[in-house]
């Protein structure tokens, strides 16, 4: 794996799965948010499809009865700090379990991204999807120099 | 007293009035005014996530937690 401070010093691209920017959005001391927080001080760039904005807003408003105003503004948080990627419409299917949650791998690929950080055990068993690599919070922690 | 005269007269909302306000600006204004208001929603933002954090700790909502409502959801509405 490349480690997050990388000698050659270009910035190490990473998407966030939406359980990661509920856990943002929802828990300000989190382990999550802390280590958001931390990677962005590393420089490490953030990615986001609409895909995924929109499954955010989804769990905020209906799985932790949140409200729509709250939703809306945790996008807007969501976009300063990640930078939006337009999916384009793909037949290649990469999530064997759930083919339905390629959309989360195709974001991570159209970013050109290093990592794919996610708690969805089907999307980790896919592990490599051409240069990304599919990891969990705790490898990418691993990841992040402490200083 | 020209915005008190179109909220009055015309029922303009706050936010028509600080839009015809600052359609009245010059571009180095405008670029201010948007530093302003990103400082407002940040604050604002910080302020609600600190809300919605002690709701979620009264809730006991963890990352795990989290983790299954999200993951159960894309099961369900793709089966």
């Amino acid at each position: 794996m490349k480690s997050i401070a990388r000698s050659r010093g270009a910035d190490v691209k990473v998407v966030l799965d939406s359980m990661i920017w509920v856990s943002y959005c929802s828990l300000k001391d989190g382990y999550r948010h802390r280590l958001i927080e931390r990677a962005r001080v590393k420089r490490v760039r953030f990615f986001v499809s609409e895909y995924i904005l929109n499954e955010v807003e989804t769990a905020l408003t209906e799985d932790l009865e949140l409200s729509e105003r709250f939703a809306a503004m945790a996008r807007r948080a969501i976009l300063r700090i990640a930078k939006p990627v337009d999916l384009t419409a793909s037949s290649k299917s990469y999530v064997a379990g759930d083919q339905d949650d390629d959309a989360i791998v195709q974001t991570a690929l159209k970013a050109k991204a290093d990592y794919l950080v996610t708690a969805d055990k089907e999307i980790l068993k896919v592990r490599k999807v051409e240069d990304v690599e599919i990891i969990t919070t705790q490898q990418w922690e691993d990841l992040l120099p402490l200083k | 007293m020209v915005l008190a005269f179109l909220r009055k007269e015309l029922g303009m909302s706050t936010v028509d009035e600080i839009i015809a306000a600052a359609s009245k600006l010059s571009a180095n204004q405008l670029v201010a005014l948007r530093r302003r208001l990103d400082r407002l929603e940040k604050r604002n933002w910080e302020s609600e996530l600190t809300a919605v954090t002690a709701e979620m700790k009264r809730r006991k909502i963890t990352d795990d937690e989290i983790d299954r409502k999200v993951t159960r959801r894309r099961r369900e509405s793709r089966s």
